[in-house]
Parts: C-alpha cells; sequence; structure tokens
C-alpha cells in the first residue's frame, strides 16, 4: 500500500481498505486521548469524536461489501475470472 | 438460525432439493464446471456430476425446450438463465409449450427457469431488465420474486416442488447486499402468498423484489415525518395474491404500487386495476403507480439512478396520496 | 433387416387406417361438422406408420401435425381421436384443443405444439431424461421440411448431438411448407445435410416406403438405444392435399401430384405384400373391412358424445392449482 495521497494509481478497493485504515487510525487516537483526558467535558467531546470514525468505519464497510457485489456482477456481465 | 446472503439462499436451496430428489437438476449456459456466471452453482458440478449439472450450447430454446421434455417424463429440471434478458430466446418453449401443457393436454410440467433479473448494476439494456412482465400475461405460468434470502430459499424450494412452470425472478442487486436469518433444516415459503413486510395504517406500498428495500427505505424516513406506511412483498407475481392486496387497501385506503419493471402494462397496472374493480369503494385516492420509465434500462449510472424508482420518488408518492 | 409377416400386416392396417380416418375428416370438416381446420397427412402416411410402429412400448414420440399414424400406433383410440376432432368431452383433450394437437403421456405421446420443431428439444429433453437415469428408453421427434428452417430445429439437434442423446429426429420432407416450395426454404439438395453441420449421421429414405422408413428408424432406434447418439432421418414424400383441407394447393404443379400419386404409399404397400406373397388381396381386404367398421365405430362414438361444459374450460390450468383461501 503506497502512503502517499495521489489517488490515482490506486483501485477503488484499495483506497476504501485504506480509508478504513486510516479511520481505524483516527478512532484509536480519540479513544486513548479521552482515556487520558482529565476534564470530563474535553473526555466527552473525544469520545464523541471518536464514535464519528466508528461511524465512518461502518459506512466504509459497507462500501467495500456493496463494491465486492457489483464486482461480482461486473464479472457475470463481462465473463471475467 | 445462521445469516446468509440471498445467493447463498438460492444455491441452499438448489443444493438440498438436488440432494433430496434424484431427478432435480441443473442445466444451462455456464452452470457446471464453471459454477454460473453469478457462481451459484459453484461446486455442484463436483458435487452432482455432469449430467445432474449441464453445461449447454448457447442456446436457450433449445434447452429450456429440453428442461420441458424432460419433465414430461418424469424430472425436475431448473433451468439457469445467465441473465433474465435472455429468457426472450426461449419466449416460445415457456409460452407455448411450457404454460400450455397442462391446459391443453393435462401434462404437467414441473421447470424451473432461474432468471436473475432487475438493475442498479450498470448492465445497460440487455443485462438489466425486468422480465416478468412478459410473461404476466401467460395463463399457465407462475412467476414469483422473493425479496429477502428467507424467501428466495423457500419460495426456491417451493418451485422446485411444485408441478407447473414457474418463472423464479431473483433480484441479482441483492445477491450479495443483503442478509437474513435462515432457520435450520427444511421449509418452503408457498407459492401465491404475499407477506406483510411492515405494517402500517395510513398508506399501502404494494411492490416486490428488490423494490421492497426500496419502499422500507421510503417508510423509514415517512415515519420520522409521521406517516405510517404499510408494505406489502407480492413474493408470487403469477397468480396474484388478490386476498392480501384487498386486505391492505381496506385498512388504509390509499395505495402506492411500486416495481422496478417499467410502467406501461406492468404488473402494478394489472394491480391497481384488480384494487379499482373490487375495492373502490374503500379508496380514498387514487393508487399511484411508482415505475421505472418506459424505456430500455440505460446504462450511465446518472441515467439508471433516473430510471430506478428511488425512495424519494416513493416519499413524494405518499406525500401526494396522504392529502386526500 | 427382416420383417416378421405379421408386423407387415399391421404396418399395412395403420396405413389403411389412418388414411381412412383422415379421408373421413375430410368429409366431415367439408360438410361442417368439424370446425377450425383438418389437417391431414394424405400421401405421407407411411412416414408417421413407418417411424412410430418402430418404437418400443416405453419410448416416446414427439411428434409433429402430419403424424396420424403415431397417435394410432401408441394407442390412443380412434373413438378419442374423432372425438377430439368433434370438440367432445370424450376426445383426447376434453374438448380444450382440436384435431392433430394430441397428446397423452399415457401412451408416450407428447402433445404437438403449432410452432414446429419445438418437439426437437422437448424429445430431446425426454431423450436427456432417459439418459440421467440410465434407462434404455429412446425419443423420437418429427417435423416436417417446413420446421427445418427454425431454430428450435437447430437447438435441439446440437444439443442431441453434443450429449449423444438416445433420440431420432425424423423429416416428414413433404416438398412444400404451406405454399412454399423447397427450393426457397434452402439452399441443399436434401435436408439431410443439416444433419452433418452437427456432427449427426443421416439417412435419407423414400418416405412413400413404410418398410423403408420402418427398417431405418428401428436401425437408428437401436444405435441411439445402445449409447450410439442421434440419427437424423429424411423421408422424401409428397403432401399430397393442401396444408390443410380448406387449401386447395393450386400452387403445386398438377404433374408433379400425379407423379407422386403413382407412388402411393398405400397401394405401394400393397402391392409389396401382394408381389412378394407376404399376404392375399382377401386378407388385405378383411384388413380394409376392419377398418372402416372401426372408422365408423369412431364417428358415431364422437357424435353421440356430450360436448364439454362451459366451465370445463376453466379447470385444468395448473397441475398444482393455488389455494384460495
Amino acid at each position: 500500500m503506497k502512503t502517499n495521497h495521489t489517488l490515482e494509481p490506486n483501485s477503488m478497493m484499495e483506497v476504501l481498505m485504506e480509508a478504513i485504515k486510516r479511520e481505524q487510525e483516527s478512532y484509536d487516537y480519540y479513544y486513548r486521548a479521552a482515556l487520558q483526558a482529565a476534564k470530563p467535558a474535553t473526555r466527552k467531546m473525544l469520545l464523541c469524536l471518536a464514535e464519528w470514525e466508528k461511524g465512518h468505519i461502518e459506512e466504509l464497510t459497507n462500501h467495500v461489501m456493496e463494491l465486492k457485489a457489483q464486482k461480482e456482477i461486473d464479472r457475470a456481465i463481462t465473463g471475467g475470472l | 438460525m445462521r445469516e446468509i446472503t440471498y445467493l447463498e439462499a438460492i444455491k441452499e436451496a438448489l443444493d438440498e432439493e438436488m440432494a433430496r430428489d434424484p431427478s432435480v437438476f441443473i442445466l444451462g449456459e455456464d452452470v457446471g464446471v464453471y459454477g454460473g456466471a453469478f457462481r451459484v452453482t459453484e461446486g455442484f458440478y463436483e458435487k452432482y456430476g455432469d449430467w445432474r449439472v449441464l453445461d449447454t450450447p448457447l442456446s436457450e430454446s433449445g434447452f429450456t425446450g429440453a428442461a420441458i421434455g424432460a419433465a414430461l417424463v418424469g424430472m425436475r429440471p431448473v433451468v439457469e438463465m445467465q441473465f433474465a434478458d435472455f429468457i426472450s430466446c426461449a419466449f416460445d418453449q415457456l409460452v407455448n409449450v411450457a404454460a400450455k401443457n397442462h391446459y391443453r393436454w393435462g401434462a404437467a410440467t414441473p421447470i424451473v427457469v432461474r432468471a436473475p433479473y432487475g438493475g442498479n448494476i450498470h448492465g445497460g439494456a440487455f443485462h438489466s431488465q425486468c422480465i416478468e412482465g412478459f410473461f404476466f400475461n401467460v395463463p399457465g405460468l407462475k412467476i414469483v420474486a422473493p425479496s429477502t434470502a428467507y424467501d428466495a430459499k423457500g419460495l426456491l424450494k417451493a418451485a422446485i416442488r411444485d408441478n407447473d412452470p414457474v418463472i423464479y425472478c431473483e433480484h441479482k442487486y441483492l445477491y450479495r447486499r443483503i442478509k437474513d436469518s435462515i432457520p435450520e433444516g427444511d421449509y418452503v415459503v408457498p407459492i401465491g402468498k404475499a407477506r406483510v413486510a411492515l405494517e402500517g395504517k395510513d398508506v399501502s406500498i404494494i411492490t416486490y423484489g428488490a423494490m421492497v428495500h426500496t419502499a422500507l427505505e421510503a417508510a423509514q424516513a415517512l415515519k420520522e415525518k409521521g406517516i405510517s406506511c404499510e408494505i406489502i412483498d407480492l413474493r408470487t407475481i403469477l397468480p396474484l395474491d388478490k386476498k392480501s392486496i384487498f386486505a391492505t387497501v381496506k385498512k388504509t385506503n390509499k395505495v402506492v404500487v411500486l416495481h422496478e419493471q417499467t410502467k406501461t402494462g406492468g404488473v402494478g397496472a394489472e394491480v391497481s386495476s384488480l384494487i379499482t374493480e373490487y375495492c373502490f369503494d374503500y379508496l380514498d385516492g387514487p393508487i399511484i403507480r411508482v415505475a421505472a420509465q418506459d424505456t430500455p434500462v440505460p446504462y450511465s449510472a446518472q441515467l439508471e439512478e433516473a430510471f430506478i424508482p428511488q425512495a424519494k420518488d416513493v416519499i413524494s408518492a405518499v406525500e401526494k396520496l396522504i392529502r386526500y | 433387416m427382416d420383417v416378421k409377416r405379421e408386423d407387415l400386416l399391421q404396418l399395412y392396417y395403420y396405413l389403411r387406417l389412418t388414411r381412412r380416418l383422415e379421408d373421413r375428416v375430410t368429409s366431415l370438416y367439408h360438410q361442417g361438422k368439424i370446425l377450425g381446420g383438418a389437417w391431414t397427412s394424405n400421401g405421407t402416411e407411411a412416414v408417421s406408420v413407418g417411424y412410430g410402429y418402430a418404437l418400443e412400448r416405453n419410448d416416446i414420440a414427439a411428434p409433429y401435425f402430419r403424424d396420424m399414424g403415431v397417435f394410432l400406433i401408441r394407442g390412443i383410440s380412434a373413438k378419442r381421436i374423432m372425438a377430439q376432432y368433434f370438440g367432445k368431452k370424450t376426445g383426447v383433450t376434453g374438448g380444450k384443443e382440436g384435431n392433430v394437437h394430441i397428446g397423452d403421456l399415457n401412451f408416450g405421446v407428447i402433445g404437438f405444439p403449432s410452432h414446429l420443431a419445438d418437439n426437437y428439444p422437448v424429445g430431446a429433453g425426454a431423450a436427456l431424461a432417459f439418459k440421467i437415469r440410465g434407462e434404455k428408453r429412446i425419443a423420437a421427434a418429427c417435423t416436417g421440411d417446413g420446421g427445418t428452417s427454425r431454430g428450435d430445429f437447430h437447438e435441439g439437434m446440437n444439443f442431441a448431438a453434443v450429449r449423444k442423446l438416445p433420440i431420432v429426429f425424423i423429416c416428414n420432407n413433404n416438398q412444400y411448407a404451406y405454399t412454399t416450395p423447397l427450393r426457397l426454404q434452402i439452399n441443399i439438395n436434401n435436408i439431410a445435410e443439416r444433419a452433418l453441420a452437427y456432427g449427426m449421421p443421416s439417412k435419407i429414405v423414400d418416405g412413400n416406403n413404410v418398410v423403408e422408413v420402418y427398417k431405418a428408424a428401428k436401425e437408428a432406434y437401436e444405435i441411439a438405444r445402445n449409447g450410439g447418439g442421434p440419427t437424423f432421418i429424411e423421408c422424401k414424400t409428397m403432401r399430397m392435399h393442401g396444408h390443410s383441407e380448406h387449401d386447395s394447393a393450386k400452387y403445386v404443379p398438377r404433374e408433379l401430384l400425379e407423379e407422386w400419386k403413382k407412388k402411393d404409399p398405400i397401394l405401394n404397400m400393397e402391392k409389396y405384400l401382394l408381389e412378394n406373397t407376404i399376404s392375399q388381396k382377401a386378407e388385405l381386404e378383411s384388413i380394409d373391412s376392419r377398418v372402416k367398421k372401426e372408422i365408423e365405430e369412431a364417428e358415431t362414438f364422437a357424435e353421440q358424445s356430450p360436448y364439454p361444459e362451459p366451465e370445463d374450460g376453466l379447470k385444468g390450468l395448473y397441475a398444482t392449482p393455488i389455494e384460495e383461501e
């Protein structure tokens, strides 16, 4: 996996997988930060951000499933193996 | 209970029926060694051998005719159309031979024709069609169209055990996109019976196939606006379950008929005619059909999205109706 | 192959029975007693009688509409057939179908659809079932010369050849598809050449010689029965009447008909039986009077049979009716 920010050489599947990875990292980051926060308001905000990232992961995962389902249909139409 | 996809449900039904009954066999293009274009029959060739999973020449009329002949002498063939669109090549055998055998000369023709149909898959005009309308006007055929994995399995089993020709419309958009909890062991979903996919009281949405999910999406949004929708999943298109249709009309008095098939002369036209003929007094407003536009299925994602009914189309139809 | 005397006499009997039944149907049609239409096999009877008689009891016939001999030989009685023509309840299809649209699986006869050569793939499917189940049964499917230009002819032939199915394809080449002569139907000399394209052996036989048709069919059936795959048999004959009995067939040159008249399959068989001293005039005459009586009885039966009730027309659409609660 290339870590540069040019999307062009990568397939959409790779893009999504990378995005999931990044969201996971963000989630972990916010969650750990929340555990360290002494102020309840800060902790609450960081946990909220973590939850957001979790939502993104879910969305991206659904999209991967969608892409895979479509790929199977494309394969059926074009006859690719 | 286990969770399986729509496609796995079809596969399980086929596998279990083939294991249960030696007269069940599969024929079609690339169904054997390759396991089918959509891999529904993957592994079957190895399990059942090349005389129960037959790769055929590219000849829909020929192998549908052959299925009919085999059925007449005691077999229960399951024909796979690679894409439902190609069923047009077998039109004559289905319409003139299979559909009429029992009425004309008393011979049962227990064949199932699996038709992977429907759009939203960027397949263009020859890989996306809804074909149920072509056969809807043919007495003697049965047409089913499951919308869930549970029904996909149960209806396919029922179709295989049925003694009449059944066109089994499997929506290929749903193959790997939806999952259901399936009970362990054998069950069938009876042909000819609709189901209530969502109970509601304000408006009925009568639909089938992938559009059931579009209807559910619309119903969710409408619920937030305080409108309660009842969704009827027809499951069997021919013959229609009139009883279930009339029951929901009498309950909500407002009807949207939703399908992915094109509008003119479609299943929705018949459903709404039946309602006006038999339940006119129960209606508060016009029956609104939400259906695909009357064109071939366009390819471009933007055009296809405009072609296929979307949740927003259902929502606006319901909102229009609720004013009555 | 030697054909036993009793079989030769049976062939003669069925030729006579077919001819007399169809002649009677023609008269009744002109009298207005039979509605719709009357298609006959006049002049081509040796084809259906020959290939039909060569079948074994457990075999399956997937005939076409000039196959009256097959219906009779398989055991569908002249009475039921006549009642079918009258549209009576006692007819083969109880009035649901007319005339030659006959099928009855109790006698191993698959119904005939008007879409010609549709029974080629259907017959191949029956043969496929036999093959899957490992049964030593065969199917015979028939169509006319016209039907060989339809896709189902080719799809059925190809599928059967690829899978070496136990089926024999018969073609009643009677020179005309309704009004269209062979030269406007095919660009080859013999229809049998079409089998070449499918790697299928073929035979051309004199379709006015019932013994020849019978022998060719019998041989091909045995090959098919023993795993040798399908054969195509072209029976060259001539349709002596119009496409159906309303049609005076003015488009057929009279000289052609005159020429074929001399080769009439029944006179042909009679001559064969007498010249080879297999039978005598008296015996053949007694067969014919038996046939006459049978046809008379069939007509009386049909005349006296009841018509179906209008509500019968709603019955039998499905083999598994949908229960309405």
